[in-house]
């Protein structure tokens, strides 16, 4: 078993919510609250649940762009949330991110070639000329013709300046990319062609992807691994092969339920979720899904169930539930 | 096909825009049927003039900079470009009803749910301020809010994305429209709200039987909600089929690759997801001839010339292809 490059403990991130007359500290919310995670290098690890779950905050914490309120991120043995600013900007060439909305991400004064040289220049890593020879490097790998250099990324369009996001993230080699929801705001004829790519680059280069979106049909094409968040905690952790065969989370069961399928003539049994996810600064008692969940008994309500390997389940599954399975059992 | 006359009928529709870098064909020819109490998809992606298409029909496209610069829109039987405004208000609501995708901006922030509620049904109903509010009181029971006594009372912001477009659904419905138009009404949802709405939205167009124009970029909604569908892209209608048909026997290569690349759940997890080269043409500089040649696996020098015409298929369809596969 290799050493993970990543490896998340116990991690934290709450948000205080003010309130009253001084504006004071009245409750927290508690978008990540105890993710543990592992990593293995140049695997993908897609993380999935809906909004407000708390995977984006939880990438970002990963990264310190937003510092956790507690836990530890332990990237290739050193631990980051322990690294005073300065060397914490030497590890981030390491890791990367990708964000969502690659209209946001780029600066619009500043040509494609300058956006995917930044991070070189930054890092002051080798001379001019071989920093621009890099970028073409860079255009090549995404698909990008070398000529596209010299241009602003109004000019682009979503798909290709997705591209030039991913070409500015792969500028410094680094052994971990945080791509953030990367195709959801592209059409759906150019998201399979930035999927193709983000397989490609972590089987051609080895990266390792902490891959997050709210589609779990994205997820299931690039991820070895898949995590399934809610409320602020990972719910089931299973090879992405075993997760969607056998979920064995009543909340993965569910998700994977909703997907509307392209194909009239497969009907299915949808599990039909009551009501709306409860807000992350009043998470219900015991298992955080238990008032939706068609298994929760009084223990449910009661006892919080960790994250654990369960007997009948595929080797490498965990899941937080006290009635885990794949078949739907009676509640009694 | 034996069909009924159609509830509302699109012909050569054409809509404009005056933007800065030019003028605009955001739907270019539209054509298309829809029938009583059937569900009709309209599907294609970003832009390709689907939202357009649904807010001509109650006249509803921003003047300036848009303007409906073309073509009829018969809904039984009259035609609705000809109405005055007042005539045109009357079949909004009554006849015709819309949703959208993002129910915060339809609904008004300074008023409670059942403010806004009552006011849409006495706008077309005589009734007291007290039978309208137990006439919402059963518009929002009837499309699942849950507590509805409790919710009648609270304002917009107070309700989660899924209540609120329930709360649309319900405004729409007061009516008893003939026909519902929904815009992408679940897009803005998380997947485990977007499947209770769903089911909501097809229980009630059953029981209203009311016909349904759904706007959609997802196939896999289209594929568990609509019977029939129409494929749009770059403006034009450019395939027309039943569901069933559609899914089993594409004929347009841009439906087909569509159907071919979109990620969808799979038993075993492909390795390279097959893909539809290039992007869609920028609406400004739409090239001759048919507009998906550039990505066109089957394009011929032929398609460049003159663009297809939307023309019957062997199985009761439509296809604007020169060389559709068969
Ligand atoms: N108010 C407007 N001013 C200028 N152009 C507009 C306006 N509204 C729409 N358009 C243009 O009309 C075309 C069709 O837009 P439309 O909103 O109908 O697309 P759509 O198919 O609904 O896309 P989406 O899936 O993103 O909702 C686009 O090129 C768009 O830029
Ligand atoms: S007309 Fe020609 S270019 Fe257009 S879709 Fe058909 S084969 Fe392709
Ligand atoms: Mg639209």
């Amino acid at each position: 078993m290799n050493r993970p490059l990543l490896e998340v403990r116990e991690l934290r991130k709450y948000f205080p919510i003010r309130g009253g007359l001084f504006r004071r500290v009245v409750g927290q919310v508690k978008a990540v609250d105890g993710v543990n995670l592992q990593l293995v290098a140049g695997r993908t690890l897609g993380l999935v649940g809906e909004s407000g779950c708390g995977k984006s905050t939880l990438g970002r914490a990963i990264l310190r762009l937003q510092e956790p309120t507690s836990g530890q991120v332990i990237l290739s043995g050193e631990d980051i949330t322990a690294l005073p600013r300065q060397a914490l900007l030497a590890q981030r060439r390491q890791m990367q991110i990708i964000f969502q909305d690659p209209y946001a991400s780029l600066n619009p004064r500043r040509t494609v070639g300058q956006a995917i040289r930044e991070p070189l220049d930054v890092h002051r890593i080798g001379t001019l000329a071989e920093r621009q020879q890099r970028v073409t490097e860079l255009l090549d790998i995404v698909g990008l013709r070398d000529s596209v250099r010299d241009r602003y990324p109004h000019e682009f369009s979503g798909g290709q300046r997705q591209r030039v996001g991913i070409a500015r993230a792969l500028a410094l080699n680094p052994a971990l990319i945080v791509a953030d929801e990367p195709v959801s705001a592209l059409d759906v004829s150019v998201q399979s062609q930035v999927l193709n790519l983000v397989a490609r680059l972590q089987r051609e280069h080895g990266i390792a992807f902490l891959f997050i979106s709210h589609d779990l049909a994205v997820i299931q094409h690039v991820s070895d691994e898949v995590a399934v968040m809610y409320l602020g905690r990972i719910v089931e952790h299973a090879p992405a092969a075993s997760l969607y065969r056998e979920p064995q989370h009543p909340y993965t069961q569910a998700l994977l339920s909703a997907v509307p399928v392209p194909d009239p003539a497969r009907r299915r049994q949808r599990i039909v979720l009551a009501g709306d996810v409860p807000s992350p600064a009043r998470p219900p008692p015991g298992c955080a899904f238990h008032p939706r969940c068609p298994r929760a008994r009084d223990r449910c309500r009661q006892e919080r169930p960790e994250l654990a390997s369960t007997a009948g389940a595929p080797a490498g599954t965990r899941v937080a539930c006290h009635f885990p399975g794949t078949e739907d059992r009676e509640t009694d | 096909m034996n069909h009924p006359t159609p509830l509302l009928a699109l012909r050569d529709l054409v809509v404009e825009f005056d933007t800065m870098a030019g003028r605009v064909r955001a739907v270019d020819g539209v054509s298309l049927d829809v029938f009583p109490e059937e569900s009709l998809a309209l599907v294609g992606e970003s832009g390709c003039g689907k939202t357009v298409t649904a807010l001509s029909i109650l006249r509803l496209v921003p003047q300036p900079p848009g303007r409906i610069a073309g073509g009829s829109i018969r809904f039984d039987g009259r035609d609705l470009l000809a109405l005055p405004e007042s005539g045109m208000r009357a079949v909004r609501g009554r006849d015709i009803a819309m949703i959208f995708q993002e129910p915060m901006t339809a609904l008004n922030p300074v008023f409670t749910v059942g403010a806004q509620l009552g006011d849409v049904i006495r706008r077309h109903q005589r009734l007291s301020r007290r039978e309208a509010r137990k006439a919402s009181l059963a518009l929002l029971e009837q499309v699942g809010i849950p507590e509805p006594g409790r919710r009648i009372d609270e304002y917009p912001h107070q309700l989660s994305g899924g209540q609120r477009q329930r709360v649309m659904i319900a405004m729409a419905l007061s009516c008893g429209p003939r026909l519902l138009v929904a815009d992408e009404p679940t897009t803005a949802l998380d997947v485990t709200t977007q499947a209770q709405v769903l089911e909501e939205i097809r229980r009630l167009q059953a029981e209203y039987r009311m016909a349904m124009i759904l706007v959609t970029h997802d196939l896999g909604i289209v594929a568990e909600t609509c019977t029939r569908a129409v494929v749009m892209y770059c403006g034009q209608v450019v395939e027309a089929a039943t569901t069933a048909a559609l899914f089993s026997r594409p004929h347009h290569p841009y439906t087909v690759g569509l159907l071919d690349s979109i990620p969808r759940l799979r038993e075993t997890r492909l390795a390279e997801l097959p893909v539809i080269p290039g992007r869609v043409p920028d609406p400004l500089q739409l090239p001759a001839g048919c507009r998906f040649a550039d990505r066109c696996p089957r394009v011929s020098a032929e398609c460049r010339v003159v663009s297809p015409p939307l023309v019957a298929t062997a199985d009761g369809g439509l296809v604007a292809c020169y060389h559709p596969h068969p």
